[in-house]
């Protein structure tokens, strides 16, 4: 015989996406995000200039992943850009203010020096939290990688970016951008960046082995 | 040095000192005294936690209810201000965080949350609130 004050210890069922609002929201975002990181992966992110409202901000933040317990790649290349407040000085307001991006050309001016990348677009997930006539607030979290350089690998990271958009002409334009950076689990680096399994094929598969 | 305009520096100083104060007390509260969080939320907040949605506080509640205890521990946090033209002139604030979550019997897990708050009768209140495990 048990007590009926037990708290519970199953979680609620992760799902996938989820999209409030009408299907003309959903295709709007879904066409958004799309353009938002295809410019995003080129040569040339000046691209998303058009993307941002005149007085957007934007800032981003690199963390090591807390759940890690072995050795992860280093975070170095983002230590400049990194606005995580925890790990601030409480009292450097000056600090705190020079890493938020203020304004299309310094917004701009900053995605364009950090490292170049190619993101999963299989793994996004897209989380819609708010929906009115004059804004819309979603969340797309998902996997990327950085560009091969010289001075270090490539790392499959976690990104998370929380944006902020209002409507203009017939799409919208952002005004808060907030991006966080984290190294990826085994499970996600080995599970990210896979094509589609080729089309199963009748004759039988020929194993090479060493 | 970024240069705001001055009513944006000010907007920007509040932000930042809002949510270092939001983040302790949202996860102590969470962890601690859960049913408190009811004093956090507006009527008509919204919440999605990993794609589940909840409408209005008293859903968002009785979903809290039924998760299992939890100990939080962040490990990032930045914010930003709306602008007027957003928020309507009402000071309203993003809050987004970093960390990981262990709820009880389940394996330690990392997620990030985002928070959308503005000031009610000079409280601040939780507008909506997204959740998602990084997995």
């Amino acid at each position: 015989i048990t007590f009926d004050i037990e708290s519970p210890t199953e979680l609620p069922q992760i799902k996938g996406s989820f999209f409030a609002g009408s299907t003309e929201v959903q295709a709007l975002i879904v066409k958004f995000v799309k353009d938002y990181f295809t410019v995003y992966d080129s040569d040339n992110r000046q691209g998303l200039l058009d993307a941002y409202h005149e007085q957007a901000m934007f800032s981003m933040s690199a963390c090591y992943n807390g759940a890690i317990e072995f050795r992860q790649p280093s975070l170095k290349m983002y230590t400049e850009e990194n606005r995580n407040l925890i790990q601030l000085n409480k009292k450097d307001l000056s600090q705190k203010n020079k890493l938020l991006k203020y304004g299309r050309i310094p917004i701009i001016s900053k995605l364009c020096t950090l490292p170049q990348t190619t993101h999963d677009t299989n793994s996004f997930i897209v989380d819609v939290s708010h929906v009115s006539s004059s804004l819309l607030s979603f969340t797309v979290c998902g996997m990327f990688k950085e560009a091969e350089k010289r001075d270090h690998r490539s790392f499959i990271r976690w990104f998370t970016r929380s944006f902020l958009t209002v409507p203009y002409g017939q799409g919208m334009v952002i005004t808060n951008d907030m991006l966080t950076i984290i190294n990826a689990s085994t499970e996600q680096a080995q599970k990210s960046f896979k094509h589609p399994a080729p089309t199963p094929n009748s004759s039988p598969v020929q194993e090479v082995s060493p | 040095m970024t240069t705001f305009p001055e009513g944006v520096a000010t907007k920007v100083d509040i932000a930042v000192q809002a949510g270092e104060e939001f983040y302790n007390l949202y996860y102590e509260t969470f962890d601690k005294k859960r049913h408190l969080l009811a004093k956090l939320y507006m009527d008509t907040a919204k919440l999605v936690w990993n794609g589940n949605p909840a409408d209005g506080k008293e859903a968002i509640l009785k979903f809290f209810e039924n998760l299992p205890s939890s100990e939080h521990k962040i490990d990032s946090l930045d914010c930003h201000p709306l602008i007027d033209q957003v928020s309507g002139g009402q000071m309203t604030i993003m809050v987004k965080t970093y960390g990981t979550v262990e709820f009880s019997k389940n394996k330690k897990r990392s997620f990030q949350q985002t928070f959308m708050l503005t000031s009610q009768n000079n409280k601040w209140m939780i507008v909506s609130d997204c959740m998602r495990f990084q997995e």
